[in-house]
């Protein structure tokens, strides 16, 4: 009876989800069709001839160069996120310093402008001290984007840790720093990778900081590589979707590898 | 200071200065290009001065800032409010916990990652025009007769990108639920039901109020995410047709990047900026009184 | 642990970031130009010219670097700000006047006329690189708007000629919706960018208006033409958020009959049977020029940059150029020799490029037109009449001429 139920509910799943993900499979198999099948109408849902001309066509031009890029772009960023927000949050969460919330204030401000507005000011800024054309500036535009987040999720999960265990420790003769280490660190390990996950989601999407910080085309990441794929005169619609779907791939796998932390780490901050 | 006092400033302060650092500094730069009168041509003959609030003054009197700003407006409180319940319906749904719960629930998340900008291009492509995917769909299953201008109307424009942006939304307000949900202690709900109350009363006086921090951090940093959108708008309908579709950075870009009027656009963004500060304070003021329960 | 070797393994990743430094030119003896550029189906091309260029150059090399088209005059301005900037720059014919006005692209008028060449070029883009009578950037590459029609929906309909006039495109409007219902008449774009106020001037002009006159009898004649056909269900509302690559893919797609588009259409438009001709006229046949310019720098290295425009300004570069990358090219003497005016596609161009005016030129360009965008589309939604549309541009665009 239950086994019954369990299977409607898995059939309904699957409808709503496939429903909800349309626009994802579309992508997906428009990927694979010839520009000329892709506008007809009315339009086909799988392609008549399964065609890799688009797929072809961005390896030549060194789509998988691009994907080192936003690689290394959004693990730094990640990387810099965690480093910086870990330590922040946990002394937010602990400390008895007056003017926590002028810090949390500091941290919501960093996120209300548009990228759009940091441009030149970034820019001028990273020219003055000589990190255009480098990953860095990329990597470090985009983790303005993680750090503020990081620190708002994992304050409330370093309140919720029992000071029992920070006091244990203490009573069998660790320093705090120990303490931090060998004690605090395991337990949050979780809600760190979500951090660091979704530093990375975020930065994985950056397009406009590249381009403006790097001219040196190789340097780019995928998303900006896209427009290798929209012409001045006209869009390669299949290359586009090749693209789209090759720029996706890395961080489904990423979540999915990742899954089970990332779901323990945001379970620990939703319980004070 | 104590010990204990230097090591928390020894922790908090290198993300902070960090902030402070490279974000201070366009704020600065911002706010005082906004009142000044930089375009194309007083940087060629160099001569930048100040106008006080002449820049904020010529906003005020534009029609498009006006639309912009309630452009904004709509867009982000029927956003969130979507997005939101949509999500809470399917972490409903999946805290079932039935076989492939999981699994099907990492699926819905596809919709999150998918870079934004690719999604932008994927819906302008779906929702275009008689030749679009969904129009087909529509017209095909004699739904409608005619198709539909999901981004050349100017009365559905607005909703179609708010539809796209809920639609990209959801499944990180699903996770976070879901989460908060399947963490809450069972004996509660046990009491509840021992009491009498239905499940949706369970779901109101219960749920909701213990996955309260979380809701508010979610909900907070969406609404500004929401509040300061551009990718999706000016990729989808570059802020037409008209104005219909025009929001507060739009304005603020074209000001500064189409138009050159750098000081115009500076403004516009400040404006943007106050707007979601006084939010933020808000936020502040909720959270401290959390603190101190 | 998983997360574990996630995490080791992104540090390495960011350890090598941080190791990566660009290259540095040593050889003092050499100077080394960047030119921006936003080609991407010619830059092979491009780069072919551009490596000729640097073998036949001991002491300058040029390198190309690309920045996409939309995105050139921000991060130009982006650059002013940051006083960092290329040294060449390839630059849309519409925008040439505003970058010239602030000082930033050099005055290379002695250099132009030294060079004798100049004559040569078609007098619309020539004009686009010029501000006060001084040159600021020589045309590089030009293109005109021209009528595409389908042959077959054509013979289909039962129409005979190609339209030449307003009125005959009206005509042939209609016999085409009475032919077949389900397809557009006429692609014209009239998205909320300088798309739409390109492919009006040509209807502007023709008509005896002009863009500092918008609110003349012309100007609103034009915009009354555009009004109806959208009015009939000539064209179709989508217009508004559909650029001119969008219609061409309706257009190969076989579901638009005419369109307004430049040449840059024809490779991906080879499954129709298609041909080209005039865009109709209202008084004079007229068409309106697209097309980039190079442009120097003021800055250290202008000199050199200068003796690199000049290699663009020979005939012969310019001929094996626009040969090579399937462009028209801007000088009059290569534009009318065999190469293409015997291209059965390329030739119907001739004209258009000779009869096109350029937009503007104005410093303030962007401002004007978007005034014209929004007429445009008040218009054709039904907002205002175009009478209304106009001279709310045109007083709005006052203080801007």
């Amino acid at each position: 009876m239950k086994k019954r139920k369990e299977m409607i509910q898995l059939i309904i799943g699957i409808i709503i989800v496939s429903l909800y993900l349309f626009p994802f499979i579309w992508m997906v198999l428009t990927s694979f069709k010839t520009q000329i099948e892709i506008f007809q109408t009315p339009p086909t849902l799988l392609p008549k001839e399964w065609s890799l001309a688009g797929y072809q066509s961005i390896l030549n031009e060194g789509v998988l160069l691009y994907l080192k890029n936003s690689l290394i772009i959004a693990g730094g960023a990640a990387l810099i996120s965690i480093f910086l927000s870990v330590p922040c949050a946990y002394g937010l969460a602990k400390s008895k310093i007056k003017g926590k919330s002028m810090f949390l204030l500091i941290f919501l401000a960093s996120q209300l402008f548009p990228a759009t507005v940091l441009l030149t000011p970034l820019f001028l800024f990273f020219n003055r001290i000589g990190i255009l054309n480098t990953y860095l500036a990329p990597i470090l535009a985009t983790s303005l984007g993680g750090i503020p987040f990081s620190v708002l999720m994992l304050r409330p999960f370093f309140q919720s840790i029992p000071k029992e265990i920070e006091e244990a420790s203490t009573i069998d003769g660790c320093g705090s720093f120990q303490t931090f280490v060998k004690i605090i660190l395991p337990v949050s390990f979780p809600s760190i990778a979500v951090c660091g996950a979704i530093s990375f989601f975020f930065a994985w999407g950056d397009l406009i900081y590249s381009i403006t910080f790097n001219r040196n085309q190789s340097l780019w990441p995928m998303t900006a590589g896209i427009y290798n794929a929209i012409g001045r005169f006209g869009i390669q619609w299949d290359n586009l979707m090749a693209f789209a779907t090759l720029s996706t791939l890395p961080v489904i796998l990423l979540f999915i590898l990742l899954q089970k932390q990332i779901i323990k780490g945001l379970t620990a901050g939703a319980v004070k | 200071m104590s010990k204990n006092h230097v090591i928390s400033y020894l922790l908090i302060a290198p993300a902070a200065i960090y902030m402070l650092l490279f974000v201070g500094y366009p704020l600065i730069y911002n706010m005082i290009l906004s009142f000044q009168n930089m375009d194309l041509s007083t940087l060629n003959s160099g001569e930048v001065l100040f106008v006080g609030f002449e820049n904020y003054r010529a906003i005020f009197q534009e029609e498009a800032f006006h639309i912009a700003l309630r452009n904004t407006l709509v867009y982000t409180f029927v956003s969130i409010l979507f997005q939101f319940i949509v999500g809470f319906l399917l972490a409903l749904f999946f805290a079932n916990k039935f076989k492939g719960s999981d699994g099907l629930r990492g699926f819905v998340m596809i919709a999150w990652l998918i870079p934004q900008t690719i999604t932008a291009l994927l819906f302008t492509f779906m929702l275009g025009s008689t030749e679009g995917i969904i129009n087909q769909i529509l017209l095909g299953t004699g739904l409608i007769n005619e198709s539909i201008g999901f981004l050349s109307n100017p009365n559905i424009a607005l909703f179609s990108i708010i539809a796209v942006n809920v639609w990209i939304g959801i499944p990180f307000n699903m996770l976070l639920i879901s989460t908060g949900l399947s963490n809450l202690p069972d004996d509660v709900y046990e009491a509840a039901s021992i009491e009498g109350a239905s499940n949706l009363q369970q779901i109101f006086y219960i749920t909701l109020p213990m996955l309260k921090p979380v809701l508010l951090v979610v909900i907070m940093l969406g609404f500004i995410y929401t509040f300061k959108v551009f990718d999706l708008v000016f990729i989808m309908t570059g802020g037409g047709p008209i104005n219909a579709t025009e929001v507060l950075s739009t304005v603020a870009y074209r000001y500064s990047f189409v138009n050159f009027d750098f000081g115009l656009g500076a403004a516009a963004a400040n404006i943007l900026f106050i707007i979601l500060f006084l939010i933020s304070l808000v936020y502040l003021m909720m959270t401290r009184t959390e603190d101190v329960k | 642990m998983n997360f574990k070797k996630v995490l080791a393994f992104m540090s390495i990743i960011f350890l090598v970031a941080c190791n990566n430094e660009t290259a540095t030119n040593l050889d003092s003896d050499v100077t080394t130009l960047t030119m921006w550029h936003y080609y991407t189906a010619a830059a092979d091309e491009l780069s072919y010219m551009v490596d000729r260029y640097n073998d036949e150059n001991e002491h300058i090399q040029v390198e190309l670097e690309f920045v996409p088209f939309d995105e050139i005059a921000k991060q130009l301005s982006i650059g002013v700000a940051g006083d960092v900037l290329p040294d060449i720059v390839m630059i849309d014919s519409v925008e040439t006047a505003a970058f010239a006005s602030i000082g930033v692209l050099k005055d290379i008028t002695d250099s132009v006329i030294a060079s004798g060449e100049i004559d040569y070029f078609l007098p619309g883009p020539v004009e686009s690189t010029q501000v006060d009578g001084r040159y600021y950037g020589i045309p590089f590459e030009g293109n005109a708007l021209a009528l595409y029609y389908n042959e077959d929906i054509f013979a289909a309909a039962d129409i005979g000629s190609v339209p030449e006039t307003w009125d005959e495109v009206l005509e042939v409007s209609q016999k085409i919706l009475d032919y077949d219902p389900s397809l557009t008449p006429f692609g014209m774009t009239a998205v909320r960018n300088e798309q739409s106020t390109f492919q009006f001037i040509p209807f502007l002009y023709s008509a005896g208006g002009t863009y500092d006159n918008l609110a003349s009898e012309g100007s609103i004649k034009a915009l009354s033409f555009v009004t109806e056909l959208m009015n009939k269900g000539y064209m179709r509302q989508d217009f508004l958020n559909q650029d001119q690559d969008d219609i061409i893919q309706l257009f190969a797609a076989g579901n638009v009959a005419m369109m307004i588009n430049g040449p840059w259409a024809i490779p991906s438009i080879e499954q129709i049977n298609f041909s080209i001709g005039n865009l109709p006229k209202d008084q004079e046949f007229t068409s309106v020029l697209g097309g980039a310019n190079l442009a120097v720098i003021e800055g250290q290295q202008a000199e050199q940059a200068v003796s690199f425009l000049e290699f663009f300004l020979e005939e012969e570069n310019v001929r094996e150029f626009a040969r090579r990358a399937n462009l028209l090219p801007v000088r009059t003497d290569v534009l009318e020799s065999d190469d293409w005016s015997n291209d059965p596609m390329f030739s119907r161009f001739i004209e258009p490029m000779q009869v096109a005016v350029p937009r503007g030129p104005s410093a303030n360009w962007p401002a004007i037109s978007e005034n014209i965008q929004l007429a445009i589309q008040r218009a054709l939604l039904g907002e205002a009449t175009p009478e209304e549309a106009l001279q709310e541009a045109a007083s709005k665009n006052e203080d801007l001429y």
